[in-house]
């Protein structure tokens, strides 16, 4: 039997199925904690979705704003039929919206003017920031090999096979290059050590 | 409760959905996983969060970078101010970096055909001896290696003198391929 949530602690440690359960049939203001919750664990994963798929951060906050505001609102008004897959029915949402931005028929205006008031938005923006003079130090010290081969990917948007095709490599080779010197990188950024 | 991923997305599956390098029904499965797994998406964020830093860094001038010459286009589609400076093979040039250059770099005119490793010997610009960067990446069929230094370090460069060789490793040693001399002087 769920309860009413009455603290943000509450909240932190509910399943995202419970969270959707509480928010299920309440009112505006009556499931604040659970709402601000649950926009808290899935506005992220909703940016980044939107990043992988419309390539532009404006494009991907665009979405996470389309996109929260429904769920909220669909749950809100007994909508989601299964609040134990809450993640599948934000996909669903997911996807029709990215079309719809992609046609460039966005109703983020309509909806913002409609429910944003109500609703405990979040900055969905916030994404992990590296300390840029500890990163630059640790791509100096990958090979050239790897170097260049992270450029071409990150920078150019290089897959592997265009990546081999420039460097005279085959595409697995360059995935090796690719893995070995992202773990290099990921090793250096979050370690310790002093560099230079 | 929060828990944690029963079945993690390995590292380099995620970077492959990220790239876009995934089959479409491998790919729409990741987004399933990814829209309810904080663990996973949390990596994810990590990746992506380092794609967007390389970019950075690069954009400001703070990494040397070997690269194509595709990649050059690259730069130029994106409408981003470049200096260029061909250096023949054994040849020098008089070169600098205004403040407007997005991007500075050299093409060093080489005879790559049948190179199977470059090494690149580089003079140290401001103190003595030199470092050797091995195994660097090159486009055999362009004809030239296109070097792209840290841009923030030259805009702050006195006039100096500053020597590159390239170098074919082979199995009896070392080939020479060519000097290249670059003569910096401060913009204006």
């Amino acid at each position: 039997m769920l309860r009413r949530m009455d603290s943000l602690s509450d909240a932190r440690t509910a399943s995202e199925a419970d969270l959707a359960r509480l928010i299920l049939g309440a009112g505006p203001g009556s499931a604040r904690e659970a709402e601000a919750e649950l926009f808290r664990r899935l506005a992220p994963r909703v940016r980044l979705y939107g990043l992988r798929h419309l390539r532009e951060e404006q494009a991907a906050a665009d979405l996470v704003q389309q996109v929260m505001i429904l769920t909220i609102e669909q749950l809100r008004a007994c909508k989601v039929r299964e609040p134990d897959k809450i993640g599948a029915f934000v996909l669903g949402i997911c996807r029709l919206a990215v079309m719809e931005l992609r046609r460039g028929h966005t109703r983020r205006e309509r909806l913002l003017q409609r429910y944003a008031q109500d609703l405990p938005l979040a900055d969905p923006s916030v994404a992990p920031r590296l300390d840029q003079d500890r990163l630059a130090a640790c791509i100096e010290r990958l090979s050239a090999r790897e170097r260049t081969v992270l450029l071409m990917t990150f920078y150019e948007e290089k897959s592997a096979q265009a990546v081999g095709a420039a460097l005279g490599l085959t595409p697995a080779n360059v995935r090796v290059i690719r893995h070995r010197g992202l773990a290099h990188l990921r090793d250096c950024v979050s370690g310790g050590e002093e560099l230079p | 409760m929060t828990s944690g991923c029963a079945a993690p997305i390995e590292l380099d599956t995620l970077l492959q959905y990220w790239l876009d390098e995934l089959e479409p029904e491998a790919s729409d499965s990741v987004d399933e996983h990814l829209l309810a797994c904080g663990e996973c998406s949390a990596k994810l964020a990590e990746l992506a969060a380092l794609g967007r830093g390389i970019r950075d860094v690069f954009h400001a001038g703070r990494i040397y970078a070997v690269v194509t010459p595709a990649f050059v286009q690259h730069l130029a589609a994106r409408s981003l101010r470049l200096r260029e400076y061909r250096v023949p093979c054994n040849g020098s040039v008089n070169c600098s970096v205004a403040p407007q250059d997005d991007v500075v770099l050299s093409r060093l005119e080489a005879p790559l055909a049948g190179v199977h490793r470059l090494d690149l010997v580089s003079t140290r610009p401001f103190g003595e001896g030199e470092d050797r960067v091995e195994d660097v990446p090159f486009d055999a069929a362009s004809g030239e290696v296109v070097l792209i230094p840290r841009l923030a370090v030259l805009r702050q460069a006195p006039a100096h003198r500053h020597r590159v060789r390239l170098i074919s490793v082979e199995a009896g040693g070392d080939r020479p391929l060519g000097d290249y001399t670059f003569v910096h002087r401060p913009y204006g």
